[in-house]
């Protein structure tokens, strides 16, 4: 695409203003000098883009799978294979509008020969998911910038950034497990350990009959062994509007982190056969595929860890709402988003009761919350008032030097306290620290009780 | 990085204030007018800090502040630029030996002042173009927050003036003509209201400043806070008991006038001093024409209507935000900053002024000058003229700015390039007013290169700045850009000399007419250029 563009209009009043001048005042010299600002108005009105201009891009990005968070070096290259030097290529690469420029900058002016080749450096944060990147868009301009040429050119090379949350090694091969999921009870039943004995009564299993003692006395007894119950991890993942909020910008968000500390989680549990299960709340409708359970959950029980389609479609969902109500990339929305959200979404706060209700008699809790209101507080107390092991992992998203964030800040450690209080183990995951040390902590505190 | 933080490139910029700070420094050089010149310059930098500080968002009490402080210098450069630029040619070109050469010299007068004029200019929007800081927005902020700290020194002045008038009017009875009635009509006013007569009763004046006076006090004690600030009932009550009484006081008093119409002007004194008995008449005489009584139901009412309109105003001000009543009553402040310091160094500031003026006028007009300005200052005060002259400085700073905003408000100039349209603009007619002063050749055709090379380079940057941003590295391009740029005017110059120099004949005017094909040659050029766009 190529269009004209009128600059010289000062150069064009500049040459009439000197003839007139030249003519008023009887100037020989300003007269001639006419000429100066005329051969300007000349120059840009026979300027043109060089016809055989042809330039070629390829792209590479640094990192191959990146955790959330991690700055990504991505390096564009343009090669002028024209046979014209171009004095003036501005090149726009096509960043995903969802990935933030953290250093570098995506564009770039350049004059190249023919055959030079310049590139592009600078880093994006990477987020959770797969991004294309658009083609990036040249403009080239002739000497005199009279006319512009835009045209977007096929990138070779990477052309998508790919942030993957389950990493392919284990990454918890140290934490201790005790128990696979179990938890002894102290009842009677079926099971592998000795319990007790009673009388036979009509209707036990006939394996469960001690024939020993019948060849001895006579006497039809059942063998009793001590009942093992299957210990169900439930993750609560905070996912509620005001929890969408960003430690700087680009950076992900509170329930984004949440979602990412119980993905990995989940992923580990079960790859050592723990039952879990998994629900988010403050999520909307549209936010999920297929909608919200009745009671404004979203409950998945997965068979086969963070990679089942449950699964998936809860942190999807998580993620959705993040992009969907995220925070003006401008760093500084924790509190206007905290007063936006108290304004617009006070009336459908989840109810505790909701979450209390769906849980299993015999369950550790594990809540992700970043703690910015009373909410999770509530939840952990009404949970450690039924007595339910929890643990809490909260990633801290209230940095920052400003007097409001401070201020955030502190409320959040106040109400770190009070759910350390309440008797749950908490896990404040400083966003400094590899998500991974935060896991590990989690995990031992979760099984060693 | 697309977005509203968008800035022109470095390297454009810097080019840009370069080019036309040297361009304008040289031409100025020719002429020889270092103060002025140099007054001017600082003049147009404020003016520039001014339309930045009235553009900032974020602190905007404080911006508006400043730019009415700003504002002060500016009319003082703007002055400066002009009279002072003037009055300094004069005297270096005055007296002319013959009369026949008189409108050569005002001519040469003229395109010197309209030189340095220029030079202001460019250095104005090379200034502005270093943080792309005018468009209309800040422009208008600009003009309105000068014209309000404009309000308090000229108002004041004014009074000044117009009271020193009013006092010698009153005083002096031998003017001629309409000074004469006017001072009539003031003795008489002054006279009726202030000091009547001790020969009879004055009950109508008496009691209309007493009731005026009653009124103000009236309201003064409805608009002060006196019940919000104590809890007793008590003082409540007598509150309202007082205004009662002073309802009724009123009501007595707005009676009496006309009883007083009648007694003042209708009865004759002899009938009314019968009528009343001689002591009775006496002592209301005493009453009614006591200077003391008037002069303290005088400063009553003065008093109550400033403590009215200060209450209105507190009152408004603590149900606005703190910035907006910063803001609104920033340049007021400034304004009141102003007179304050106008009034500690009117004496020296003016006496200096005059006689740098008086130096510097040329022949006879400079005594002369000292003689007539002598005459005003002590019939005026130094005050009262430094103070009007503060008003206009700072009128001449809001017209300015107004014009600057009108000529934004018409789109010749563009929010994006109007810095460097200016400096370019600006260094053109420099440049063409320079070539009618005579400056050398070389120095000409380098001016209007230089013009056209801060346009272009300008507008470059503006754009690479909107379309790339600070943080690419552009400075190789933009380089190279401004290097072809030259080139080209070095071309034009090239043209330009061959044509000055080799077809001296053709084009040397000779009794007012030029070479016709020269100038049919230039027009068919400009419409050929029409037809190619």
């Amino acid at each position: 695409m190529t269009e004209r563009v009128r600059r010289w209009g000062v150069a064009l009043a500049g040459t009439v203003t000197l003839v007139s001048v030249g003519l008023l005042a009887a100037e020989p010299a300003l007269f001639a000098g006419a000429a100066i600002p005329l051969a300007y108005v000349l120059f840009g009105a026979i300027s043109r883009v060089p016809s055989g201009a042809r330039l070629e891009a390829s792209r590479s990005v640094a990192a191959a799978a990146p955790t959330p968070g991690d700055p990504v070096d991505v390096t564009l290259t343009v090669e002028n294979t024209g046979e014209t030097a171009l004095t003036d290529v501005r090149i726009v690469d096509g960043v995903p509008s969802e990935l933030r420029v953290v250093s570098g900058s995506p564009r770039a002016c350049r004059s190249l020969r023919p055959g030079e080749s310049t590139t592009v450096e600078y880093a994006v944060r990477s987020k959770r998911g797969t991004y294309a990147f658009d083609d990036p868009v040249v403009r080239v301009r002739p000497l005199a910038a009279t006319e512009v040429a835009t045209t977007a050119l096929d990138a070779a090379g990477d052309t998508a950034l790919t942030c993957a949350n389950v990493v392919s090694e284990v990454p918890l091969a140290d934490a201790t497990l005790p128990r696979a999921g179990t938890l002894p009870t102290d009842s009677g039943g079926s099971g592998l350990e000795f319990h007790a004995t009673r009388d036979y009564q009509p209707g036990d299993p006939v394996s469960r009959i001690d024939w020993r003692r019948f060849a001895k006395t006579d006497e039809l007894t059942t063998v009793e062994y001590r009942e093992e119950q299957a210990v169900r991890t439930v993750l609560i993942v905070d996912a509620r509007p005001i929890t969408r909020v960003t430690p700087e910008a680009g950076y992900p968000t509170g329930a984004e982190l949440s979602a990412y500390a119980a993905e990995r989680l989940l992923d580990a549990l079960s790859r050592s056969s723990v039952v879990a299960s998994l629900t988010a709340v403050g999520l909307a409708d549209e936010d999920l595929v297929g909608g919200l359970d009745p009671d404004g959950l979203a409950w998945a029980d997965p068979d086969g860890g963070a990679e089942s389609p449950q699964a998936n479609r809860v942190f999807d969902g998580v993620q959705s709402a993040a992009t969907r109500d995220g925070v003006a990339a401008d760093g500084g929305g924790l509190t206007s988003s905290r007063s936006r959200v108290n304004q617009s979404a006070e009336g459908r706060q989840p109810d505790v009761r909701d979450v209390l209700a769906r849980l299993p008699p015999t369950a550790q809790v594990v809540v992700f919350s970043p703690l910015l209101d009373e909410w999770p507080v509530e939840v952990v107390t009404s949970l450690r008032a039924r007595s339910y092991p929890t643990t809490v992992v909260s990633p801290d998203v209230t940095g920052g030097e400003e007097l409001a964030q401070a201020v955030v800040g502190l409320e959040r450690r106040l109400r770190l306290e009070s759910v350390e209080l309440a008797g749950a183990t908490l896990i404040d995951w400083d966003l400094v620290d590899p998500i991974d040390i935060a896991m590990r902590q989690s995990l031992a505190e979760l099984f060693n009780r | 990085m697309i977005g509203d933080e968008w800035r022109p490139t470095t390297t454009s910029t810097a080019l840009v204030v370069l080019v036309t700070l040297a361009t304008a420094t040289t031409l100025v050089r020719a002429i020889d007018v270092a103060l002025p010149a140099t007054l001017g310059a600082v003049g147009a930098v404020t003016l520039a800090l001014a339309v930045w500080t009235a553009g900032w968002e974020r602190r905007h009490a404080i911006g508006t502040t400043l730019n009415s402080l700003l504002a002060l210098p500016v009319g003082v450069g703007i002055v400066a630029a002009t009279v002072g630029t003037v009055i300094t040619l004069s005297g270096v070109l005055f007296p002319v030996p013959s009369l026949a050469q008189l409108p050569a010299t005002v001519i040469d007068l003229t395109a010197r002042a309209m030189v340095v004029v220029g030079a202001v200019g460019a250095v104005f929007g090379a200034s502005v173009a270093v943080g792309n800081v005018l468009d209309r927005e800040s422009a208008m902020r600009t003009a309105s927050g000068s014209l309000k700290t404009t309000i308090l020194p000229m108002a004041l002045g004014l009074v000044l003036v117009t009271g020193e008038i009013l006092a010698f009017l009153e005083s002096s009875r031998d003017i001629p003509g309409l000074g004469a009635v006017a001072g009539d009509v003031l003795r008489t006013l002054t006279t009726i209201l202030f000091d009547p007569p001790a020969i009879r009763p004055n009950l109508t004046t008496f009691l209309l400043l007493v009731a005026l006076a009653l009124i103000a006090v009236r309201r003064m004690l409805a608009a002060l806070p006196i019940t919000e600030l104590t809890t007793d009932s008590g003082v409540e009550r007598a509150v309202a008991g007082v205004r009662r009484v002073l309802f009724w006081a009123i009501a007595l008093a707005g009676l009496g006038i006309p009883i007083g119409l009648l007694t003042d002007f209708l009865l004759p004194a002899e009938q009314l001093r019968a009528l009343l008995s001689p002591p009775v008449f006496e002592l209301l005489t005493a009453v009614t024409t006591a200077a003391a009584v008037r002069s303290l139901a005088w400063w009553t009412i003065v008093g109550g209507g400033a403590t009215l309109i200060i209450v209105g105003l507190l009152r408004h001000v603590v149900q606005t935000s703190a910035d907006r009543i910063g803001a609104t009553l920033a340049p007021y402040a400034g304004g009141a900053i102003l007179v304050v310091v106008t009034t500690l160094v009117a004496e020296p500031v003016l006496s200096l002024s005059i006689d740098w003026v008086a130096d510097t006028l040329p022949g006879a007009f400079g005594p002369q000058f000292r003689e007539i300005t002598q005459t005003v200052v002590e019939f005026y005060g130094p005050l009262a003229i430094v103070m009007t002259a503060v008003g206009v400085l700072l009128l001449v700073a809001s017209a300015a700015a107004t014009v600057l905003w009108l000529t934004l408000l018409t789109k010749y100039l563009e929010d994006r390039t109007a810095g460097v349209g200016i400096a370019s603009a600006a260094l053109f007619q420099t440049a063409a007013f320079a070539g009618v002063v005579g400056v050398s050749v070389p120095v000409l055709f380098g001016s209007l290169i230089a013009a056209v090379l801060v346009w272009d380079v300008g507008e470059f940057g503006t754009t690479l700045g909107e379309e790339v941003g600070r943080r690419a590295q552009t400075r190789r391009t933009e380089l190279v850009h401004a290097t072809g740029t030259l080139a080209v005017g070095g071309i034009g110059a090239a043209i330009a000399l061959a044509v000055s120099r080799y077809s001296v004949g053709a084009i040397t005017i000779s009794g007012g007419t030029v070479v016709a094909g020269l100038v049919a040659v230039l027009a068919g050029l400009l419409a050929l250029l029409v037809a190619l766009r």
